[in-house]
């Protein structure tokens, strides 16, 4: 979601990723990923030959063992083209070979791979301390651009919402790749304005007062943080069911760019005022919940009142409290449904209340 | 079901405990907070490590006690450590008495070896491999992915942690290698682990690579390293006679129609036979069937999580405590089966104590056969 934001705001930008500082130069190139399922070479098998032996070449013996147990291809069956493309894919799924291609000689089948590249220098400025990681290990060009996006991701995190990470690699060897990562963590961007559009009842300071967060987060000034702001918003429905309006709609926040500001505009419709109607109290209790009908209906009587039920009933019961709303009459029914763990509770219960 | 209600809770307290501690009180599970880890700064990667380890230690793991066991394998960690030129120090390094074959890396350069995990190697090198894969996932920050501000969970597929183990078994290679040992000691280990946990890395949802794929990414690694590396494995070769394979019957065993709990001198007695009835959650509680819409749980917990534990509407639950550890007997559904059962404890005779045996490491045998 953060991304797809970023994406919407920088517009266009993506295309043209940041390479223009530590990795100019025509050594570096585009971090690509192998296909999933490299085109295989044309096996030429001949037909009528028994397979005498198969052999992994170009590893250490321990590996090509292990690569053997990948294969299908074994000695005493028929030489034959889909067998050994198949065992090509296998070689290729398990994750370390580079090349793959099949020698044929005589009853000889040998599997001719070379291994991935490792990781050489890795060319990150002060980016990111866990890339050094990378160095010595085989290069999986998917790690490195998952590892890229994350760092990205801790960059937009932080306020730096059009930040760009962009990996590239340079072949020094046959067996060494260098890589490049480079940044544009771009402005920090703050939050300019908090606006809540439609707000009358509650003002502009009140209902910012309700966010929970800090100063620095979703405070004109601050980072924008989408997950806390979910729940500050919350709380701003929350402010207004205390003052009757149990109706209100807080709407998705409007983001919108001014530079390195953001400015946040959250719509509400604060909806009308409901007193309470009718207030239906299990058998029993017509004192214990405390609440009056014409009164204003507010989510903290309720509250309260539910409680109240449920400490008088005790714990042989859970008691839900059931809402009825009346828009055009702006009333609110409330009454209780009383649910007994079981018959020999309500027996209990009735029995202390009675004797 | 029963099950999954009661390990929601023990999580759900956990969670509770953490937050309030945090933000209310200056300790947690009696350990005084940091004050770096107080409001805001808590977030960070060590506080949360910090709070992660105190929790767990207090309600889901205890040490193995063997201290020698525990500083030897503090000692090949804090030397592999080294070997990665890592400097920012505070590593940890937790031999937990649980028999599964796991290791664990915790946020804030902790991690967790399990006793089942030690009882699987057989030389340092290995040790070593196993040590250095943990180690690679908290310097590479896979440990703390999702706990912390910036990393977003969601975005993280089974795929992307299937290659965080292959990365760090990659990095585990080259730190135990760089260190001194044997580069071959992490695929030895792994295929220790293979014959225990054979299904490991079976679907598209699991969190390891299936075996061959790993088998193949270390052996490609330990190829390109000097396959020498010396080291005396004396030390673990007499260690390991002492480390316990299996559940641990002094924690918890059927003994006839009793559950017997030798540590704290406790037995709790059911009228009926146990055998098919009883499943084992952890190294400390079992769970018996009552009926099939009735369980209880028999769980031994520190004081000082046990009393958090309350009753409630759908839990009844009666506690008996000793030797500074509570025995807590909860049920869902039935509160007065659940309360007869716990009211049914007693002191554990020496016949039943007689009977309990623990089963450890032999080194005369097959490693397979010495630690299934």
């Amino acid at each position: 979601m953060r991304l797809a934001i970023v994406t919407l705001l920088v517009a266009g930008a993506c295309a043209h990723r940041p390479t223009e500082t530590i990795c100019a130069g025509t050594a570096w190139t585009d971090l690509t990923t192998r296909q999933a399922t490299p085109a295989m070479p044309q096996v030429v098998a001949k037909p009528d030959v028994t397979i005498g032996s198969v052999e992994v070449r170009g590893v250490d013996p321990e590996l090509a063992t292990s690569l053997r147990g990948a294969l299908e291809t074994r000695p005493g069956i028929r030489l034959a083209d889909a067998p050994l493309r198949h065992d090509l894919a296998a070689l290729y799924q398990l994750g370390v070979v580079d090349t793959a291609h099949v020698e044929v000689d005589g009853g000889t089948v040998a599997f001719v791979v070379t291994l991935e590249p490792t990781v050489g220098r890795v060319v990150h400025g002060e980016l990111h301390e866990r890339l050094r990681w990378l160095t010595g290990t085989p290069f999986e060009a998917r790690r490195v651009q998952r590892m890229a996006e994350a760092i990205e991701r801790n960059l937009v995190a932080d306020g730096h919402l059009d930040a760009q990470i962009a990996v590239r690699r340079a072949a020094r060897s046959g067996s060494v790749v260098d890589l490049c990562v480079a940044s544009r963590p771009g402005p920090r961007v703050a939050i300019g304005n908090v606006t809540f559009v439609g707000a009358r009842a509650l003002t502009p300071a009140a209902l910012l007062h309700e966010f929970k967060d800090a100063a620095d987060v979703n405070h004109p000034g601050g980072r924008y943080d989408e997950d806390a702001l979910a729940t500050d918003l919350l709380y701003v429905s929350a402010a207004y069911w205390e003052r009757g309006m149990l109706n209100v709609k807080v709407g998705e926040p409007k983001l919108s760019r001014r530079g390195a500001k953001l400015d946040i505009a959250i719509p509400i419709t604060e909806g009308p005022v409901f007193q309470l109607g009718s207030i239906t109290a299990p058998l029993g209790f017509p004192a214990a919940v405390g609440l009056r009908s014409g009164e204003l209906a507010t989510r903290s009587k309720l509250t309260t009142a539910n409680n109240a039920m449920q400490a008088a009933i005790g714990e042989g019961a859970n008691v839900y409290i059931r809402t009825a709303v009346d828009l055009d009459r702006k009333r609110i029914d409330i009454s209780w449904e009383v649910q007994w763990r079981s018959p020999w509770d309500a027996v209990a219960f009735w029995h202390s209340r009675l004797f | 079901m029963e099950v999954a209600v009661g390990r929601r809770r023990v999580l759900a307290l956990a969670l509770v405990l953490n937050a309030g501690c945090v933000h209310r009180a200056p300790a947690l599970f009696g350990e005084r907070i940091p004050r770096a880890c107080a409001g805001r700064a808590g977030k960070s990667e060590r506080c949360i490590g910090w709070i992660r380890d105190r929790t767990m230690l207090a309600t889901a793991v205890r040490a193995y006690p063997d201290a020698e066991l525990a500083a030897y394998v503090s000692a090949v960690g804090a030397r592999v450590v080294s070997a990665t030129g890592d400097r920012t120090g505070g590593w940890t390094f937790r031999v937990l008495d649980d028999p599964s074959p796991q290791a664990n890396a915790n946020p804030g350069r902790v991690i967790y070896v399990d006793r089942g995990a030690i009882a699987l190697v057989r030389d340092e090198a290995e040790l070593a491999g196993l040590l250095g894969h943990e180690i690679a996932h908290e310097l590479a920050g896979h440990a703390h992915m999702g706990l912390v501000d910036g990393d977003v969970p969601a975005t993280r597929t089974a795929e992307d942690e299937r290659d965080d183990e292959i990365q760090a078994d990659e990095l585990g290679i080259q730190f135990a290698a760089r260190a001194g040992y044997d580069p071959r000691g992490l695929e030895r280990a792994l295929r220790a682990l293979a014959t225990v946990a054979p299904e490991s890395g079976e679907g598209e949802d699991a969190h390891h690579p299936a075996w061959p794929i790993r088998f193949a990414h270390v052996e490609a690694v330990a190829a390109r390293l000097p396959a020498t590396g010396a080291h005396d494995d004396r030390v673990l070769r007499r260690l390991l006679p002492r480390v316990v394979v299996g559940l641990d019957p002094r924690h918890q065993a059927i003994v006839g129609r009793a559950v017997v709990f030798a540590e704290l001198g406790l037995a709790v007695d059911f009228p009926f036979a146990l055998d098919s009835d009883v499943t084992r959650l952890a190294e400390q509680a079992v769970q018996v069937e009552l009926s099939s819409q009735v369980a209880v749980d028999l769980r031994v917990l520190p004081d000082a999580v046990a009393r958090y534990i309350t009753e409630d509407n759908e839990l009844a639950v009666t506690r008996h405590r000793a030797r500074g550890q509570t025995l807590v007997i909860s049920g869902v559904g039935d509160h007065a089966r659940v309360h007869m059962i716990g009211a049914a404890v007693r002191a554990v005779r020496p016949d039943e104590l007689a009977q309990i045996h623990p089963r450890f490491v032999d080194l005369t045998v097959p490693r397979a056969l010495a630690t299934e």
